[in-house]
């Protein structure tokens, strides 16, 4: 008779044994190629729904499950997807010129649900992102886009532009810079937290070492603060405000501020007194599947504004009511649309979708995408092991060449569609000369080859050369060279005196620089600015550089403590670089002021002649360069890495900047499986049927 | 006990409110904000957008309104929502809780089922070879940094060494699994080896050293020597006499582990890619996204407290000789 114990003994190495041998089924199971391609990808934000999708990796897949009218070519063109886009010029009552815009879809399109795709669908999709309430990514949508009717639906007011007109006139009036009471001022200061300037922390530094408190008694407020708590945050905030607005008001803008709250005011009331603009005027039917779309002025970009994406009206707008767009917003995890693929689930960190065989151009030949969020650190190693079979790493040196050494992976590289820069902001380093001065410090090179090889290059201008516009030709404006540095110096009005550059008050020239090289210079212009730092030592200055983790060199930037900075533009697929130039656009961080240049940027947007276009953005780049606020770094080349064992590479389309395997994922294949070991263990459903059936020939691919 | 138990949750109320406004103030005191770091890429931008976009995300309010308006709400049971996920906080929360749990859970039974044993062999015999080592490994463990200790299992275990046991990810994609199955269990359970394992290793040295030092104590007290004096064999006295005793930290210290293990769980699920609450903590913190950051520390916060009054309990439970 065997005991108790020896009864549970023999239990668990039975079950032991049974693991391993599960488990080791599992193993191979999980490794063959199979009809399901699988996408290594990074976080994603489950943001999974058409209006609200922000992250490029829920992009990722939110770009299988939708369709769009148009969609961009390897060229950087619109192509027609779902539907076609022409435009005609017309005249307006007054004489100006407007543009009509002819959106028209192809018939027979189906959402996964069965229900038809229709021009409502289109509609639908503007009226949302021009929703007052509504605040996703393309919020931007009713105040940057000219298309008639649209503010007014925005507003929910006919006669808005009166309306906006009085309130802008009574908040200038009230608010603006040389009326504004002392009252409003300061509340204004406090409401902003002096524009995000202060940090909440009453023993907190406003410098290395310099606390509020030093600042306040410096600015001659040391009798007030002794009169309050210094540790209550809300005195010293008031206290400061107090001192900004005494000695510092200039540098703010109440005006803005209150324009956008008694904008903000007005929309809700309207709101609340019922819908009386209930459409966008300039939006027409036409038919089931045609529309048009009046653009009150030029717009380059018009095709792009219009392009929307085929979002089931049905399906997301079933509660949606104007004003109040967060019966949309709920549905963040299961959306419907029109695309190659068909949403399953998300789980486990894996989203995953199925063919969806009404698609429109043909059924795809994978039956299952799969996208597995895999740690960066790891992907190499999900690539080599089969465990994923595409990816986007960063590429380096290193990693191209342990691709090299395993012929189970091949890889594509494309030019990103963004730039690195230096910028200098011109409000601290005030003298064009000294700007000069600091950018012929700049060895740029050797810096970014060092870090990246042969995957970057140096580019002339700031405007990536994925554009079509990117000036061709263009030369070094300020090559490395310390002793025209100098000169430039001495033409800012720097001296060189007992080793020092000081200026006519004495004092020694010192800029900083912030660089997000995380703490250990990892970044492709750190060796320009250790360099630059020790020739200005040399010549007698002073650059001190800031290695700071990203948000810290936000905040520097934003709040102007930043002398320059170095950072990159992605995703610029327009040469419309107004928010950057413009002496009053949002993304000007350089404080660049330039009224040719002004001029320029509005009229590049309304050039439709490319040549004509490019030589203006030529022209305008010139004068960029001659600031001598930025100095471009580097165009550098993302990275696609194929696991060429599984993946049947003849599928892969060739690749570029604007065109990857995504654009035709609904005709890229998995090698047909010969090995027997596929995962169709009894319960697993991917069946490699799927990837054999049916490979049509189509050559429309890019 | 009614009354000492009323008193400790009424006290843990307040503690709460003071690490809400400690937590709330550091999280604002960030450098940057959502906003800011969301929209630097978009040219696009203009500053009427991003100024309207603060406000409709609350950031334009100071410190002190911000802090009034969280408590207000999250003493309603609204923790606000995720900026990034645009998602309530209490429902990320509840979706991802079980996964870390589940993932916590299990460490701490590994973890509990190896100090203890290995704890009372140390400590039943101190100074020889047995006992050096075992105190060498635990002190390796401790001073082991997770992430360094999890690139070097991969490396060992992963494709690039023996190839037994994936790197990262809780499933293997490839495989389609129609319903919950033995196999898809043994999947999750051959993704979970490698992040398991670390968390045993590197936090087990604290609770062995704690069972060795109590086992020592127990096995010098007067009980002991008086039962091996009654001749009891070395098995019983060990077993029955000193174990037991030995229990009582043990079991108060493992209560207050809990909540430490969902705070360790940020690095490594991010580090083993494992869908679950550390690994969005870890995101939502270099993004500032401060209602989930908010959420997640005051339920940690919760169930530190929560934790520490359980312990408190069962404290009594497993020694009748204390009463509250």
């Amino acid at each position: 008779m065997l005991s108790k114990k020896k009864i549970v003994a023999l239990l668990l190495v039975l079950a032991l044994t049974l693991t391993v041998v599960a488990t080791s089924c599992n193993l191979t199971g999980g490794k063959g190629p199979s009809g399901t391609l699988v996408i290594g990808t990074s976080d994603f934000e489950e943001k999974f729904n058409p209006f609200f999708v922000e992250n490029a990796y829920d992009m990722q897949v939110m770009d299988q499950i939708f369709v769009s009218v148009q969609k961009i070519n390897a060229d950087n063109t619109l192509i027609d997807w779902g539907g076609n886009i022409s435009y005609e010029q017309v005249q307006a009552q007054d004489g100006h010129t407007q543009v009509k815009y002819t959106v028209k879809l192809k018939p027979g399109m189906k959402f996964t649900d069965g229900e038809p795709v229709t021009i409502d669908d289109v509609i639908f999709y503007y009226k949302v992102i021009s929703d007052p309430g509504y605040d996703g990514p393309s919020s931007t949508f009713p105040l940057t886009v000219d298309i008639v009717g649209l503010k007014e639906y925005y507003y929910d007011d006919a006669s808005y532009s009166e309306k906006i007109a009085q309130i802008t006139k009574d908040v200038e009036a009230e608010y603006a810079a040389d009326v504004i009471s002392e009252k409003d001022f300061i509340d204004y200061l406090v409401a902003t937290n002096l524009e995000g300037w202060w940090d909440g922390d009453p023993a907190g530094f406003v410098d290395t070492d310099y606390t509020w408190s030093d600042y306040i008694k410096d600015e001659g407020f040391g009798d007030e603060l002794a009169k309050i708590d210094a540790k209550n945050a809300q005195a010293m905030l008031n206290l400061l405000a107090k001192v900004e607005y005494e000695k510092y008001a200039s540098a703010y803008d109440p005006q803005t501020y209150y324009q956008n709250k008694a904008e903000k005011e007005y929309i809700k009331g309207n709101l609340d007194n019922g819908i009386t603009v209930a459409d966008i005027s300039g939006i027409t039917k036409v038919d089931d599947l045609t529309c048009t779309v009046l653009f009150d002025s030029v717009d380059i970009y018009g095709d792009r504004n219009v392009n929307a994406i085929l979002v089931p009206e049905h399906y997301y707008g079933k509660d949606f009511k104007k004003g109040d767009v967060s019966s949309i917003k709920a549905n963040m995890g299961s959306p419907i649309g029109s695309g190659p693929f068909k949403w399953v689930s998300f789980a486990d960190n894996i989203a995953t979708c199925t063919a969806n065989k009404d698609y429109f151009e043909g059924t795809p030949k994978l039956e299952f995408v799969k996208w597995q969020y895999v740690p960066d650190a790891d992907i190499m190693t999900a690539l080599a092991s089969g465990e994923i079979d595409i990816a986007n790493p960063s590429a380096d040196k290193e990693l191209i060449e342990t691709i090299d050494k395993n012929q189970n992976l091949a890889y594509d590289l494309m030019d990103n569609n963004g730039y690195g820069y230096l910028a200098i902001n011109s409000k601290n380093v005030t003298d064009v000369n000294v700007r000069r001065g600091l950018l012929s410090l700049m060895n740029r090179g050797p810096s970014v080859k060092g870090y990246y090889g042969n995957i970057a290059d140096v580019i002339e201008r700031p405007m990536t050369t994925t554009l079509a516009e990117y000036p061709d030709g263009a030369t070094v404006k300020y090559p490395y060279d310390p002793a025209k540095a100098l000169e430039f110096f001495k033409q800012g009005g720097y001296t060189q005196k007992d080793g020092k550059l000081v200026n006519a008050s004495g004092k020694q020239l010192s800029v900083n620089v912030y660089i997000g090289g995380e703490g250990i210079g990892d970044h492709p212009g750190y060796a320009m600015l250790t360099q630059a730092a020790a020739d200005l030592k040399d010549l007698g200055g002073e650059l001190i550089i800031q290695d700071v983790q990203f948000s810290v060199l936000q905040a520097a930037m934003n709040d102007g403590s930043a002398d320059m900075f170095v950072l990159a533009w992605g995703e610029s697929n327009t040469c419309d670089q107004s928010t950057i130039y413009m002496t009053n656009g949002g993304q000007n961080r350089t404080g660049i002021s330039n009224k040719d240049l002004d001029k320029l940027l509005t009229e590049i947007p309304k050039t439709i002649d490319l040549a004509e276009r490019k030589a203006k953005v030529a022209q305008a780049l010139d004068i960029v360069m001659d600031e001598a606020v930025e100095l471009p770094l580097y165009q550098r080349k993302n990275m696609l890495v194929y696991n060429v064992a599984a993946v049947d590479q003849t599928t892969l389309p060739e690749t570029s900047t604007y065109w990857t395997y995504e654009k035709v994922l609904w005709k890229v294949a998995m090698k047909p499986v010969t090995d027997a070991s596929t995962p169709s263990a009894k319960d697993t459903s991917a069946s490699a049927a799927d990837t054999s059936s049916s490979f049509e020939t189509d050559t429309s691919a890019g | 006990m009614r009354q000492y138990i009323f008193r400790r949750v009424m006290i843990s109320f307040i503690v709460l409110i003071g690490v809400s406004i400690l937590l709330y103030a550091l999280v604002r005191l960030m450098p940057s904000d959502f906003i800011d770091m969301t929209t630097a890429g978009n040219v696009k931008m203009s500053d009427e957008v991003r100024e309207s976009l603060k406000e409709a995300y609350g950031l334009d309010k100071g410190i002190v309104e911000g802090y009034i308006s969280w408590i207000w709400s999250a003493l309603h049971g609204d923790l606000g929502i995720s900026f990034i996920y645009r998602k309530p906080v209490t429902e990320i929360i509840a979706k991802y809780a079980p996964i870390t749990f589940a993932v916590a859970f299990i460490a701490l039974v590994f973890e509990v089922l190896v100090a203890v044993p290995l704890g009372i062999a140390a400590a039943k015999r101190q100074y020889s070879k047995m006992d050096y080592i075992i105190v060498s490994f635990a002190f390796m463990g401790i001073s082991l940094p997770i992430f360094f200790f999890a690139q070097i299992l991969k490396r060992v275990f992963g494709f690039y060494g023996l190839d037994i046991l994936p790197v990262s990810g809780m499933l293997t994609a490839r495989a389609t699994y129609v319903s919950f199955t033995f196999t898809k269990l043994l999947d999750y359970a051959r993704h979970l080896v490698l992040p398991i394992s670390c968390f045993v290793i590197t936090s087990v040295g604290g609770l062995l050293r704690y069972t060795r030092t109590n086992m020592l104590e127990a096995l010098n007290a007067d009980y002991v020597r008086t039962a091996r004096a009654k001749g009891l064999p070395e098995k019983k006295v060990i077993n029955k006499h000193a174990f037991r005793n030995t229990l009582i930290p043990v079991v108060t210290m493992v209560g207050g582990m809990l909540p430490s293990l969902f705070s360790g769980a940020a690095i490594t699920e991010s580090l083993f890619g494992l869908d679950g609450l550390g690994k969005i903590a870890l995101e939502a913190s270099y993004r500032a996204d401060i209602p989930y950051l908010m959420g997640f520390n005051m339920f940690l916060a919760i169930l530190t407290l929560a934790g520490t009054l359980i312990a408190d309990i069962l404290y009594a439970v497993v020694d009748p000789r204390v009463k509250y």
